[in-house]
């Protein structure tokens, strides 16, 4: 017999999903017996979408805009002069890279981005954390060491083991050995908790020349800075100018949401590459060891222990990581699939998070309901979206009779449901042009034509939205509904074509 | 160690514009869906009488396209096919026009919510498009649709032309021993060799290629209509009261199939299946008469019995 506990987590597993399929249920219900109703409904769902669009794009005009403003910015000169920053001197950075299978070639411009930052290299921890059941990670090591073992105060090689109790197969369970590891040297050093701000970063993210300072920064001016995450805004550039169409679209198309969502303070939770108080991440008892979606998950631990005083601090500084594509577009759609899917599980977070606020007396009762329904509305909204604003507009037309044909908003509705959709579309417009600038040069290798194909490619974007728009999510809530839990998938990362 | 932040984006002011923008996007959207969802519905504000009203739509489609559309006198900027949104309810003169065509003129009734469509809308020339086919005089034609042919009859000249429909590809097929009259109607037969042209008494038998020409006399006979067998040396005649049958050839006398209760019954026969349907009354005991339909399988009645002994003997009769 399940526990009081199992149930209520179980039951808030299966609601995002019910609430997605039952949303396109009842608008397929809709459209053969109220045919009617269904084009309220539908029209009212796009043209809040075409409102959202254009919100969104405005924010991630303003977003990139910042991106640009502190682009060639002096952090640390700004640290130094300004006389709000004293506490300089005292900071430290403990960097841990989480390993799998990735070889040296990925990681070799990882940490040739941390020897090239604009920082004190003898206040940089560096811990690369390699999975144990990995054969040739003894191999990969000792070349990076070779490297990069004199370039910063320590640099570390440890070796996650496999089984430890209660981890599974995670990034969190090798990013939280790593931490650990990283805080005996911390101990050795002497070094108070308070005064290390830890970076997790996955193998493949190259900082920005100013990353650190940017983010010292940004601790030593923000309001309880232990009661922060920090996030730099992840492009995926390492390896743009190689990767199909399909890829780039999907990953620059990402990169945009990170933008957009660092610009709504509020809902804005972390993700992928991020940064924290090395002291919160020890209070808090590190990353979950047994969750995909770690990157967000440390947000709610933290966010839960300080009861709802915890929030997530924007880096408006760039951190450059590699696109997942594969040697065929097949298997190019199938492993931008899983990642979006992987991205997607994130719906855990819902359980996870409505089960412990449940239990919670401390944060107050509208805040709890406003994440609450950020994060379901979040979900569900990504789960149906695509098939609102493409598949369901016929089902009226199709199954709402002859009767449906011959009234007003049966005429009607193909036309608004089609210019509703244009307009997203033509937004893109908008993303196309963003999308020039956030592109690194052009490498000699790539030929000039190159520019032509990466701007005519966004044709592609009604075909990668039915593709990688909604089904993903769908498919991870539908998973998460059945108790059919995902494993933790890496993504391949790809650097062959580039020289 | 926390000092005082400086204004960076994400800070402060970047957060107010975001909040501007968030509310205007809710005022967009209160005031604009309810607007777009009275567009949809078909609501129009009626200026005449200051409030929302339920409007109707009428699709005109004509053929051939590009109508000038006059509603209640006045001319829409746009051409058929249209479809006209909004209109309020209410009876409206439609009249359509194009260059060369019967104008279309209708009084529509619009209804509240509803679709009234008119989209098989012929507008037909003013002088339809003739194309002379023959060239020569003609009598009378025949056209085999099948064979994409005409059959061009010159009685005076005792000729006949094909040609194909369009009228090309003249070519003399035959020649014809005029008939004392004109023809009621021609026949080809159905390995196209023959063709036949009736009048009362007399059934002219054109044999194509090599061409050769006979007339079948029968004055005894009200001949009202002949149809070929499938033999193609046999016909089907139907005469006043009587349904009979008559070899192609001189001196061959037709025999009697059925005598008919009726005068001038209607007959078809379906060369598929060799059968002949025919229209006759029935006089009962009762002194009532009954109209009926009547089917007879010729392959099975008479083919298989020796047709053409059941004619020699009746000739000999």
């Amino acid at each position: 017999m399940k526990n009081k506990k199992d149930i209520i987590t179980r039951t808030l597993e299966i609601i995002p999903g019910a609430f997605s399929w039952g949303i396109l249920g009842v608008v397929f219900l809709l459209a053969f017996l109220k045919p009617i109703v269904c084009a309220v409904v539908i029209i009212s769902f796009d043209f809040y979408w075409i409102v959202r669009t254009m919100y969104l794009t405005i924010l991630l005009l303003i977003a990139r805009r910042a991106i640009s403003k502190y682009k060639n910015k002096d952090w640390l000169t700004e640290c130094r002069t300004a006389f709000a920053c004293r506490g300089l001197d005292k900071i430290y950075h403990l960097v841990i890279f989480p390993i799998y299978k990735e070889g040296p070639e990925i990681l070799r411009a990882s940490l040739a981005a941390i020897k090239k930052a604009n920082y004190l290299k003898d206040r940089i921890i560096v811990v690369v954390s390699f999975e144990e059941r990995n054969p040739i990670a003894h191999q990969t090591a000792k070349i990076l060491e070779q490297e990069f073992g004199n370039e910063f105060l320590v640099y570390l090689t440890v070796y996650h083991p496999s089984g430890l109790a209660g981890e599974t197969n995670t990034k969190g369970a090798n990013a939280t050995w790593a931490a650990k590891r990283g805080k005996e040297v911390i101990e050795g050093k002497k070094i108070p908790y308070e005064d290390v701000i830890i970076s997790c970063f996955d193998a493949d993210t190259c900082i920005g020349k100013e990353y650190f300072s940017c983010l010292s920064y940004n601790f030593l001016t923000t309001p309880k800075p232990h009661q922060a995450s920090y996030q730099p805004i992840p492009v995926y550039n390492n390896n743009v100018w190689y990767a199909p169409s399909f890829a780039r679209l999907v990953e620059i198309s990402s990169s945009f949401t990170q933008m957009i969502e660092s610009m709504r303070i509020e809902k804005f939770v972390t993700f992928s590459s991020h940064s924290m108080s090395f002291k919160t991440l020890i209070d808090i008892n590190y990353w979950p060891v047994n969750m995909i979606s770690d990157d967000s998950v440390i947000y709610w631990k933290a966010y839960l222990f300080y009861k709802g005083d915890y929030k997530v601090v924007p880096l408006h500084v760039t951190v450059s990581m590699d696109m997942a594509y594969s040697s065929n577009l097949f298997k190019t759609i199938i492993m931008q699939y899983k990642q979006k899917r992987r991205w997607a599980w994130g719906v855990e977070n819902f359980p996870y998070v409505v089960s412990r606020f449940l239990i919670d007396r401390h944060i107050p009762f509208t805040k709890k309901i406003r994440r609450s329904y950020h994060l379901l509305e979040n979900h569900v909204t990504w789960a149906i979206w695509v098939g609102m604003i493409t598949i369901v507009p016929s089902l009226p037309i199709l199954f709402g009779g002859i009767r449906f044909n011959q009234v007003p908003i049966g005429y009607n509705l193909p036309r608004i449901a089609g210019n509703l959709f244009n307009i997203t579309i033509a937004t893109s417009l908008a993303w196309i042009l963003l999308s020039r600038t956030i592109l690194p040069p052009r490498p000699p290798d790539v030929k000039w034509s190159k520019n032509i194909i990466m701007t005519l490619e966004w044709v592609l974007v009604p075909l990668i939205l039915i593709i990688v728009g909604s089904t993903p999510a769908l498919d991870a809530q539908t998973r998460l509904m059945l108790g059919k839990y995902m494993e933790f998938v890496p993504t391949e990362k790809h650097r062959n074509k580039q020289k | 160690m926390t000092f005082r932040r400086k204004k960076t984006i994400g800070s402060f002011y970047s957060q107010r514009i975001r909040s501007v923008l968030f509310y205007i996007s809710i005022i967009v959207f209160i005031v604009g869906l309810p607007l777009l969802l009275a567009y949809a519905l078909g609501y129009k504000f009626d200026l005449r009488k200051l409030k929302f009203t339920k409007t109707g739509l009428l699709i005109l489609k004509t053929q051939p396209e590009g109508a000038d559309i006059y509603l209640d006198g006045k001319l829409l900027k746009d051409k058929t096919p249209l479809t006209i949104n909004e209109l309020l309810p209410g009876e409206y003169v439609f009249e359509l026009r194009l260059k060369d065509r019967y104008p279309w003129t209708a009084k529509i009734t619009v209804s509240p919510g509803k679709l009234s469509t008119y989209d098989k809308i012929i507008l037909f020339p003013l002088r339809p498009d003739i194309k002379k086919l023959n060239k020569e005089n003609v009598s009378w034609f025949y056209v085999d649709k099948e064979k994409n042919a005409i059959y061009f009859f010159d009685n005076e000249a005792g000729v006949i032309s094909r040609s194909d429909l369009e009228g090309n590809d003249f070519e003399l097929v035959g020649q014809i021993l005029p008939l004392d009259s004109l023809p009621l109607n021609c026949k080809l037969s159905y390995d196209r060799k023959k063709i036949l042209y009736f009048n009362r008494h007399k059934i002219g038998v054109c044999i194509l290629q090599p061409t050769s020409s006979i007339i079948l006399d029968l004055p005894k006979l009200d001949i009202r209509d002949v149809f070929w067998l499938v033999n193609n040396n046999y016909v089907i005649l139907q005469a006043d009261k009587a349904i009979q049958i008559l070899e192609l050839r001189p001196e061959a006398k037709p025999i009697l199939l059925f005598e008919l209760n009726k005068k001038d019954p209607s007959i078809v026969y379906d060369e598929n299946t060799n059968t002949l349907y025919f229209y006759d009354s029935e006089r009962l005991e009762t002194g009532k008469t009954f109209e009926n339909v009547y089917k007879i399988e010729l392959k099975k009645k008479f083919l298989d019995l020796n047709l053409q002994e059941l004619i020699k003997n009746k000739n000999e009769e």
